[in-house]
C-alpha cells in the first residue's frame, strides 16, 4: 500500500487541482489523470487500484493506463511523495 | 487594551506596524485601543481606516533616547499604555536601551537585553554565525566607507550593501557600491555590510519568545515571487522541520525575549538554507500568521498581559497564502493638521475603502480595467476600480492583468472577475483575448491603464468598438506628441508665462551629458530615460554611472535638463472626443515612494494651471485621460512641465473620495454622454499603504492554469 506523505495536501475548486507540499512550498496544478491518481494515493492505494481508478475514469486502454501510472508514481516517488505502508 | 506600536512607514518597503495591528485586530477579543508611533505625520500605514485609534509623532532617534523617553512618558500618563511594540529595525534597539525604565512605568514592552541584541546586529551578525557554524553567504562589515570599493570588488559582484541597522542595495559595481554605502551609512557616520548576493529559494521565518524566555511560537514561510527590489511580494506558510530545528538551536544560544525575523536563502544544490539576515521585530508580511491560525503578535500580547490565550492549530496552517497589495484611505486634512501642529491626532475612522465585496446592481455597466499589479510599481488601474466601486451605476468590474501575481486580480472589493491577457507584442492576440472574454462577459468600456500597452490598443481600438466595446483613447499621434523625448523638444510655448518646460537637451553618450552639463551652466542635472526613470547628476564624476543606468535598459538616448528643487504638483484630467476637458483635479504630492509613486497627496485649487494644461492637451488633440506633472518653483511662482502621463495617475481613486469621480467621468464620456461636474473637496488628504492580502492558493492555480479567477459570482 502507498500514500501520499502527510505533508502533501491535494485541494480542488471546480475544474482546478492543485497539491501543494506544505513543506516546500510548491503549489502544482493537476491535470485530471494526475488528481484521480493522487486522490487514491491520498486514501492510501496498491499499484493495481491506481490503474483500476485510470481505467474506470477515463477512456483509456489498459496498456496506456499503466503506463502512465508507472510513469506518474515513479515521477511522485523520485519527488520523495510516497510512503509505503503495510 | 492599550496598545503602541511603532512602525508605520515604510512606503513600499512597508514597516511591520500596520500588519501587527492588523493582527491584534483579529486576534484579540475585547476593547482594544491602537496608538500608532512613528516618526513622520507622513506614516502613511497608520491612516488606513480602522487601523490605528490615535497617532503620534515621536522625536526621531539621532535627536536623543531621552527625548524619545520623555515623549512615550507623557502619551503614556495620557492614555496608559499597557504595552509598546517597536516595529523598526532602528528604534529596537532604543527601546530595548528604554525598556527597564518603561517597564517600571507600568508599560510592557517584550524585547531582549540590548547586549543580546548586539550579537545579532549585522555588524557583528558575520562572527556571530562563522563562530556558530552557521552557514550564511559571504559577509563583511566595513566600517570605513573609504575601504567599501576594495572590499566590494574582494567580494564580486553583485552584492549587496546593507546599512548598519535597516536598508540595503543591490549594486553591480564598486561605484554603485560606494554610492549605495554612503546613502546608507547616512549622516550617522557608520559602516555598512557587504554582502554576496546568493540566488535560491527564500524563506523567512518568524518566531516569538515571551517574557519567561519560553518561545510561544514561529511561522516560517517560502517566499513565492520576489520584485525587482529583492522583496518578498507572495509567500506561503510551510512546515519545514528543518527550519524549526535551526530556529529553536538558536534560540538555544541567544537570551532572547519578544520577536524575531530570520531570513534565509537555498542555493541550488544545497539541502539546508543559509541564514541571510535577522529582523528584531515582526516581519510585514505577520498578518498571515492570523490566517494561518497561529497569531503571533497576539499570543505575544496574550503572554506579556497574562491572560491566557490559545492559538486555533498547535502549529501555523500550512499551505496559507499572502500577497503584497495596497489599500488607500481619504483621510480629513484635520487630523493630519493636528498630528503635524501638537504631535497627537486621532485615526482614520472614515469607512474603509478595503470593505466587502459590493452588492452589484443588476442593471449598470460593465467596465474592464488592465494594470492591477502592485508587483514592481503600484498599477493605476486598482485605483480606477476602487474610484468605480464607489458608482453605483457600476455593474461588474473586470480586472485584466498580465501574470499570476497581479494582485488586484484576487480582490473581491475591486474585482468581481480578473483573466489573463497575453503577454505579447501582437495586437490579433490581445484582441483575440478580449474577444473571448466579451463573449462570455460582455464589456461596455474597456480603460487601458498602462503606458506601454497603449499602442496595441491603437490597433485594435476599432474592431473593439465594432464589437460593442467603447474605449477613449487618444490617436497614435497624440500619444507620441506628449511622449518625452518629443514634448520637451516639440513645444516651447505651453501659453502661459510661468508654466515652463524645463531647458532640455538630449544626450546620445556620456560625452553628450558633459555637454549639457557645461551648457547648462556646471551644476547638478536630471538625466532621465525616454519612458522611465531619472538619476540625479551632481557632478561629472557621476555621469557615467547614469549613462551606464540607461544604456543597461537598453536606452540609446537620455534627456538631460538642469536639476530643480520644488513641490510635486500633479494635475489629473478627462478629455472627451472632442478634446475638451471634462474634468480637471490638481494635487501637491506629500511622500513619493522610491519608484516615484505617490503615496500621499493633498488637493490644492489651481484653475490656472489646470487651463493651461487644458488648452495644451487640446492642442495636442488628446482623448481620454492624462496627468501632467509639474514641478512647482515657489520663489518665483512657476511651474516646470515634467511629463505627461498618456493614462489616470495612480491616486485616482482619491478623486472619487473628493467628489469628482474621474474614472466615472471616462467611463461616460466614452459612452457619449457628458457628466457634471462639482468642484473637488478640500479637506481631505491621499494616504496609500502596502497591504497584505490572503490568497487562496486554488484561485491562484486558476490564473496560473486557466487564465482567469473568480471573486464575486
Amino acid at each position: 500500500m502507498f500514500r501520499l506523505h502527510p505533508w502533501l495536501e491535494i485541494r480542488r475548486d471546480g475544474d482546478i487541482r492543485i497539491l501543494v507540499d506544505n513543506r516546500s512550498g510548491s503549489i502544482t496544478s493537476c491535470n485530471p489523470t494526475a488528481w484521480a491518481v493522487l486522490e487514491e494515493l491520498n486514501r492510501g492505494a496498491t499499484r493495481n487500484g491506481l490503474i483500476s481508478r485510470v481505467l474506470g475514469e477515463f477512456d483509456v486502454s489498459r496498456e496506456r493506463a499503466v503506463e502512465d501510472v508507472d510513469w506518474f508514481f515513479s515521477h511522485l516517488s523520485a519527488l520523495g511523495y510516497i510512503e509505503e505502508s503495510a | 487594551m492599550r496598545i503602541a506600536i511603532s512602525g508605520f512607514g515604510g512606503l513600499d518597503q512597508p514597516d511591520s506596524g500596520l500588519s501587527v495591528a492588523r493582527a491584534l485586530r483579529a486576534g484579540i477579543e475585547g476593547d482594544l485601543e491602537i496608538h500608532a508611533l512613528g516618526y513622520d505625520p507622513m506614516m502613511t500605514s497608520a491612516w488606513m481606516p480602522g487601523v490605528a485609534d490615535y497617532v503620534h509623532v515621536l522625536p526621531r532617534v539621532e535627536h536623543g533616547e531621552g527625548r524619545i523617553l520623555s515623549r512615550v512618558l507623557a502619551l503614556h500618563s495620557r492614555h496608559r499604555f499597557d504595552m509598546l511594540i517597536p516595529c523598526v529595525d532602528e528604534d529596537v534597539p532604543v527601546f530595548a536601551r528604554l525598556a527597564p525604565v518603561l517597564r517600571k512605568a507600568g508599560v510592557r514592552v517584550v524585547l531582549p537585553e540590548p547586549g543580546q541584541l548586539n550579537r545579532l546586529e549585522r555588524p557583528h551578525l558575520p562572527d556571530f554565525l562563522f563562530e556558530h557554524l552557521i552557514m550564511a553567504p559571504a559577509s563583511v562589515y566595513v566600517p570605513d566607507l573609504d575601504d567599501v570599493r576594495r572590499e566590494a570588488e574582494r567580494l564580486r559582484f553583485p552584492l549587496m550593501v546593507k546599512g548598519e541597522v535597516s536598508g540595503q542595495t543591490l549594486v553591480r559595481n564598486g561605484h554603485d557600491a560606494v554610492l549605495a554605502a554612503e546613502r546608507l551609512a547616512g549622516s550617522a557616520g557608520g559602516g555598512v555590510v557587504l554582502q554576496q548576493v546568493v540566488a535560491g529559494e527564500e524563506f523567512s521565518v518568524a518566531v516569538v519568545v515571551g517574557e519567561s524566555a519560553r518561545v510561544l511560537g514561529e511561522v516560517a514561510i517560502r517566499k513565492l515571487a520576489i520584485n525587482d527590489n529583492g522583496d518578498g511580494e507572495c509567500g506561503t506558510v510551510i512546515d519545514d522541520p528543518w527550519l524549526r530545528r535551526f530556529v529553536r538551536d538558536l534560540l538555544s544560544i541567544v537570551t532572547w525575549r519578544g520577536p524575531l525575523e530570520l531570513e534565509f536563502v537555498r542555493p541550488p544544490g544545497t539541502v539546508h538554507p543559509w541564514l541571510r539576515d535577522v529582523h528584531f521585530r515582526f516581519p510585514s508580511w505577520i498578518i498571515l500568521s492570523h490566517w494561518a491560525g497561529f497569531n503571533l503578535p497576539a499570543l505575544m500580547v496574550a503572554d506579556a498581559m497574562r491572560v491566557p490565550a490559545q492559538p486555533q492549530a498547535d502549529k501555523p496552517r500550512p499551505g496559507v497564502v499572502f500577497m503584497q497589495g495596497v489599500s488607500e484611505a481619504a483621510v480629513p486634512a484635520r487630523n493630519v493638521s493636528a498630528l503635524k501642529r501638537v504631535g497627537s491626532a486621532e485615526g482614520n475612522r472614515r469607512r474603509s475603502s478595503f470593505r466587502q465585496a459590493p452588492e452589484n446592481p443588476r442593471e449598470g455597466i460593465s467596465v474592464a480595467v488592465t494594470g492591477i499589479s502592485t508587483f514592481n510599481m503600484i498599477n493605476p488601474g486598482l485605483g480606477v476600480a476602487r474610484a468605480l466601486r464607489a458608482a453605483p451605476e457600476i455593474r461588474r468590474l473586470y480586472g485584466l492583468n498580465y501574470g499570476t501575481f497581479d494582485s488586484g486580480s484576487y480582490q473581491a472589493n475591486l474585482f468581481d472577475q480578473a483573466f489573463r491577457l497575453p503577454i505579447s507584442e501582437e495586437p490579433e492576440a490581445l484582441l483575440m483575448k478580449i474577444r473571448e472574454i466579451h463573449a462570455e462577459h460582455p464589456i461596455d468600456v474597456l480603460i487601458p491603464c498602462l503606458d506601454g500597452e497603449l499602442p496595441r490598443f491603437f490597433e485594435i481600438r476599432e474592431a473593439l468598438e465594432a464589437l460593442g466595446i467603447a474605449l477613449l483613447l487618444p490617436t497614435p499621434e497624440a500619444f507620441d506628441a506628449r511622449a518625452k523625448l518629443n514634448l520637451f523638444t516639440g513645444h516651447r510655448d505651453l501659453g502661459a508665462d510661468n508654466v515652463l518646460i524645463p531647458r532640455t537637451m538630449i544626450a546620445y553618450s556620456t560625452n553628450d551629458i558633459y555637454r549639457a552639463i557645461s551648457q547648462f551652466g556646471g551644476g547638478t542635472v536630471a538625466v532621465k530615460g525616454p519612458l522611465f526613470g531619472c538619476k540625479r547628476v551632481n557632478s561629472l564624476e557621476e555621469a557615467p554611472a547614469a549613462w551606464d543606468y540607461f544604456h543597461r535598459q537598453n536606452e540609446d538616448r537620455v534627456i538631460v535638463q538642469p536639476w530643480m528643487d520644488g513641490e510635486m504638483i500633479a494635475v489629473a484630467a478627462v478629455c472627451d472626443r472632442n478634446h475638451e476637458t471634462l474634468s480637471t483635479m490638481t494635487a501637491r504630492k506629500l511622500a513619493n515612494c522610491s519608484r516615484g509613486s505617490t503615496w500621499s497627496a493633498e488637493v490644492i485649487s489651481a484653475p490656472e494651471l489646470e487651463q493651461t494644461f487644458a488648452r495644451f492637451l487640446k492642442r495636442i488633440k488628446w482623448t481620454g485621460p492624462a496627468e501632467g506633472e509639474f514641478l512647482h518653483d515657489r520663489q518665483n511662482d512657476r511651474f516646470y512641465l515634467l511629463e505627461i502621463n498618456p493614462r489616470f495617475t495612480g491616486w485616482i481613486a482619491f478623486s472619487a473620495e473628493t467628489g469628482v469621480n474621474h474614472p466615472l467621468v471616462a467611463v461616460r464620456a466614452a459612452l457619449g454622454s457628458r457628466p457634471n461636474i462639482t468642484s473637488p473637496r478640500h479637506d481631505l488628504v491621499f494616504m496609500r499603504s502596502g497591504y497584505a492580502i490572503e490568497v487562496d492558493p486554488v484561485r491562484m492555480a486558476s490564473l496560473s492554469v486557466e487564465g482567469r479567477v473568480t471573486n464575486n459570482g
